[in-house]
């Protein structure tokens, strides 16, 4: 296996190669990825039946019970309006969750198809999709964002739709390079040799290849949307009061943190945890998909 | 050096023109009248409107109020805010130093705990500061920075009370003193991005023909990590740090409205609250300079460290 | 660790090699286990001479050269044997003394002089900062000293070159950088690892004249690394074939060429190109090379040998003296040795 796979190369990479491949195993990083699936689970339930989690309702109010500690009642205790913590941290998990799928699929749905075809075509039509692209990236991502959101309307949908939007550069970016490279393989010019069309060899050849790197580039971006979102959010931009979000809670409790430091940093530990499971199963992924990434 | 420095400001000029272009362009698609917002629901006379508007440079078509716009913003003429009822301008230049200071504070923890961090880590590789140094890192760049800087107001301000929790201070000791929370909570980030990145590329460089060559040749290793891996390996890790300065600017502007600090960041999270137009402008304009000139400014760094860049 | 061979297995008072590696092994530890490189390598350099290691890739050769430079990486691998330079112990010595064996009395050249130059620095930089480690030189002699040396290896105004980056230059001078480098310590032995390959055909005979003539002029010894029998034939004067980490063959280079005792060696010079004989395809050793983590019981080159027996798959040929200063490592060098036994390799179409 060794020397079959590395005879294709000059000799001091194949000994170099041949002295990583007997490096030390990536095993720990893949434990580390699994854990990352385990903790997803109940992010998931969250996102998906919050009502399963708990009784509480996280909206309701009960002035009476404003600030209270950990009780078995309220086991992260009560936030100013007397609402439910934990109910809170659950329900909160689907905006700002689901908000940063949507935000995935957007930039994935506009980003692939514009890197594919500026990677595989070139010429003029690279030049159109990634100049603007290109200049989307002159700005610091969020605070586009905010710009954005201030002009259309706070609220998730916003929110999500402009990450969406300044997400794409990023990605197309990626679709762009891996394409590219696998278009100047030679089997593409033997394929076109041969009288393939563009539309098969895209399809056959050249998607496959993308894949993994996209997998891998939206996992990453997930952690990121989350972070960006619940960034808004803090700002006041993103799901709008009462509803419950991590954001907008961690923003709140800000206020009476010396109080009751509990809700803020509930919240915060949430979008942490999201973030860290998001990024692990990220990294296994790409140490996974990626045998150049092993015993790194 | 000095050719490539003027190629590269010239080419940031396109970049600026549709940068302004966006910024301007997109507030004035903001649903509803902006003179409206100035008024807060006071009624007036249509005269009196006519000037408000004639004020604010809402006057005549998109394309002359944008080049209006721009003929005064390169003065540093950002108009008046509608909120504070002062030049933005003036405004900016109070607020700009503990941003840009904040800024500065940030970079230079990053760049003297995350690459030492990172060096050390891939000296040591899989030993117990490796595994300690990249969960921190892991946590680094997973924690939100307003909440590391909640976690450093509880931790630091509460509970030890070595450090102010708010505010901005007075005098230039203790204004130190409260820059200290924000720019560790704005770094934490940055030093595990930077210690990560110098990890692998330190990774990546030792195992080059090179190392084993100065290897080879018999020098001591203080001299084949620091002179020959680290100045390699400092290229992609300025990458990104590069790619981290947009975060940096955004990151101020989160900081500093969690942690009370009067900086050019917490005046827009007001302004978006007050739907202050031209602040907002100014400031997402002026950041976004800033950004660039930041990125421009590393991308001169790499042609200092990589002779290979100054001739193409 | 490492067992420092005892003296007493040296044997008959020769005169003193400069180099002597008695039995070299090197092992790494893998996910897998641990995988054998190098195999009980014997091999001995006088000063002075030129010797070709030959081999595949996976031979073992790029392995035992780091070995011998104590290049290995310590943690993943673990050296047995013993390894004298002009009778010093190197297995084991450490660190801070072996700094001062590699660059000063054994140097090293690189297949791909691009990467094994440091592209952030000048080309006289990397060779003066030999000098300054190694001898303390000023800068300013320093300078002066790696302008005579570029000027020695053939390079073409050394000032010049000497303030130039490497990607500003070509690979042949390229080359000639790298080895006016190793020989700023002024070393006894030089080892070249393929230091020809990654250059251009033309280019690959200057450079294999300009070692020559180097090694005549500083009566320096060479150790040549390669795959390649032509340039063996070319430079060396004695030669070892290494398979899977031990040694198939050694011999002088006519004799290893004109008549091989071992059917590896007989396939690897049936495959050299040669001017006189316009044959339109080389034969070629079927299969490849075996993988170090799993060696066949018996004779590593087993499999792919077209003359095998059936105790050649299970038993393993010791290295056997055929006659003045030759060795080799196969059941049937008897009938090779008396003409009994030819080889056919076959033409592949």
């Amino acid at each position: 296996m060794i020397v079959k796979l590395a005879s294709t190369l000059p000799a001091p990479a194949r000994y170099r190669l041949f002295l990583r491949r007997l490096a030390a195993a990536p095993l720990v990083r893949n434990r580390a990825a699994l854990l990352g699936l385990i903790v997803l689970i109940p992010l998931l339930l969250a996102t998906l039946v919050p009502w399963l989690l708990t009784n509480a309702d996280p909206i309701a109010q009960d002035l009476s019970n404003s600030l209270l500690g950990p009780s078995a009642a309220h086991p992260l205790g009560t936030d100013k309006p007397g609402r439910d913590v934990l109910a809170r941290v659950i329900y909160g998990a689907a905006p700002t969750l689901l908000g940063a799928l949507v935000v995935v699929v957007v930039s994935g749905v506009v980003g692939v198809p514009l890197g594919l075809i500026a990677g595989y075509y070139g010429g003029k039509r690279e030049a159109a999709i990634m100049r603007p692209l290109d200049a989307l990236l002159a700005f610091p991502a969020l605070l586009l964002a905010v710009l954005v959101v201030t002009t259309f309307g706070r609220g998730l949908e916003t929110v999500v739709l402009a990450l969406g939007i300044i997400y794409v550069p990023a990605m197309a970016r990626l679709v762009r390079s891996v394409t590219l490279v696998q278009r100047n393989q030679a089997y593409v010019d033997a394929g076109r040799a041969l009288g393939y069309s563009d539309r098969r060899i895209i399809f056959r050849h050249i998607l496959p290849n993308l894949v993994g790197p996209v997998v891998v580039q939206s996992t990453i971006d997930l952690a990121y949307a989350i972070l960006d979102i619940a960034a808004l959010s803090f700002l006041g931009l993103g799901q709008q009061p009462p509803d419950p979000d991590w954001g907008s809670m961690l923003a709140d409790g800000r206020s009476y943190l010396l109080q009751n430091p509990l809700p803020a940093v509930s919240a915060g530990l949430a979008i942490m945890i999201a973030v860290i499971c998001f990024n692990l199963v990220g990294d296994g992924l790409r140490v996974q998909l990626d045998p150049r990434e092993r015993g790194r | 050096m000095a050719g490539y420095a003027v190629r590269r400001l010239l080419a940031a000029i396109p970049t600026l023109i549709f940068v302004s272009f966006v910024t301007f362009g997109l507030v004035r698609l903001a649903p509803g009248d902006p003179v409206l917002i100035v008024l807060g629901g006071k009624r007036i006379s249509p005269e009196l409107m006519e000037q408000l508007r004639e004020k604010f440079g809402l006057v005549g078509d998109p394309i002359s109020q944008y080049l209006a716009w721009v003929g005064r913003a390169v003065q540093f003429d950002f108009g008046e805010s509608f909120k504070l009822r002062q030049e933005v301008g003036d405004l900016i230049v109070a607020r700009l130093p503990t941003t840009v200071e904040l800024i500065a504070m940030s970079v230079l923890l990053a760049i003297l705990l995350g690459i030492p961090l990172g060096v050390l880590q891939a000296r040591r590789r899989e030993s117990a500061v490796d595994y300690a140094g990249s969960f921190v890192a892991f946590i680094g760049v997973s924690s939100p920075v307003y909440f590391t800087a909640i976690i450093g107001i509880l931790v630091f301000a509460v509970w030890l009370g070595v450090l102010p929790a708010f505010g901005s201070g007075d005098g230039p000791v203790d204004q130190l003193r409260h820059l200290i929370l924000p720019a560790v909570a704005l770094a934490l980030g940055m030093i595990a991005l930077t210690s990560r990145m110098t990890r692998s590329a330190m990774l990546e460089v030792l195992t080059s023909d090179f190392i084993e060559a100065a290897r080879a040749k018999g020098l001591p290793e203080r001299t084949i990590l620091v002179k020959h891996a680290l100045r390699n390996a400092l290229i992609p890790v300025l990458t990104v740090i590069s790619l981290q300065v947009g975060f940096l600017v955004v990151g101020t502007v989160l900081v500093e409205s969690t942690m009370g600090l009067g900086g050019l960041g917490s005046l827009i999270t007001d302004a978006i609250q007050n739907r202050d137009y031209p602040v907002i402008q100014a400031s997402v304009l002026l950041l976004t300079v800033l950004f660039i000139l930041l990125n421009l400014f590393t991308d001169l760094l790499y042609a200092v460290i990589d002779p290979r860049i100054r001739y193409t | 660790m490492t067992t420092p061979s005892s003296s007493a297995q040296t044997g008959a008072p020769q005169p003193q090699a400069l180099l002597d590696v008695r039995g070299l092994s090197v092992r790494f530890r893998t996910v897998a286990g641990f995988v054998n490189a190098v195999n009980g390598l014997d091999l001995t350099i006088q000063a002075g001479e030129i010797v070709g290691l030959v081999g595949e890739s996976g031979s073992g050769k790029s392995v035992s050269s780091r070995a011998i430079m104590g290049l290995l990486p310590p943690r993943t691998s673990t050296i047995e044997g013993s390894i004298r330079l002009e009778g010093d112990e190197l297995v084991g010595l450490p660190e801070s003394r072996y700094r001062r064996i590699r660059g000063e009395r054994v140097a090293m050249i690189f297949q791909d002089p691009l990467t094994a130059l440091d592209p952030l620095y000048r080309a006289g930089e990397q060779v003066a900062e030999v000098l300054r480690f190694h001898f303390g030189l000023s800068r300013a002699d320093a300078r002066k000293r790696v302008i005579e040396l570029l000027d020695s290896v053939g390079l073409p105004e050394p000032a010049d070159v000497a303030e130039r980056y490497p990607h500003e230059l070509s690979g042949g001078m390229r080359q000639r950088v790298m080895i006016a480098m190793a020989l700023a310590g002024g070393p006894d032995l030089l080892i070249a690892d393929e230091p020809t390959t990654a250059l251009d055909v033309t280019v690959q005979a200057q450079i294999l004249e300009l070692m020559r003539s180097l090694v005549r002029e500083r009566r320096m010894a060479l150790l040549l690394i390669t795959h390649d029998l032509g340039v063996v034939r070319e430079l060396c004067e004695r030669a070892i074939v290494l398979y899977a980490g031990r040694v198939a063959e050694e011999a002088p280079v006519a004799q290893l060429l004109s008549a091989p005792f071992h059917p590896y060696t007989s396939g690897l010079g049936a495959s050299i190109p040669s001017i006189l004989e316009r044959r339109r395809r080389l034969p070629q050793i079927q299969g490849t090379p075996p993988d170090p983590a799993t060696l066949p019981p018996g004779c590593p080159f087993s499999p792919r040998c077209p003359v095998a027996l059936d105790r050649c798959a299970t038993e393993m040929p010791p290295l056997t003296e055929t006659g003045p200063g030759r060795r080799s490592a196969c059941h049937r060098s008897a009938e090779l040795i008396d003409g009994s036994l030819k080889i056919e390799w076959e033409v592949r179409t």
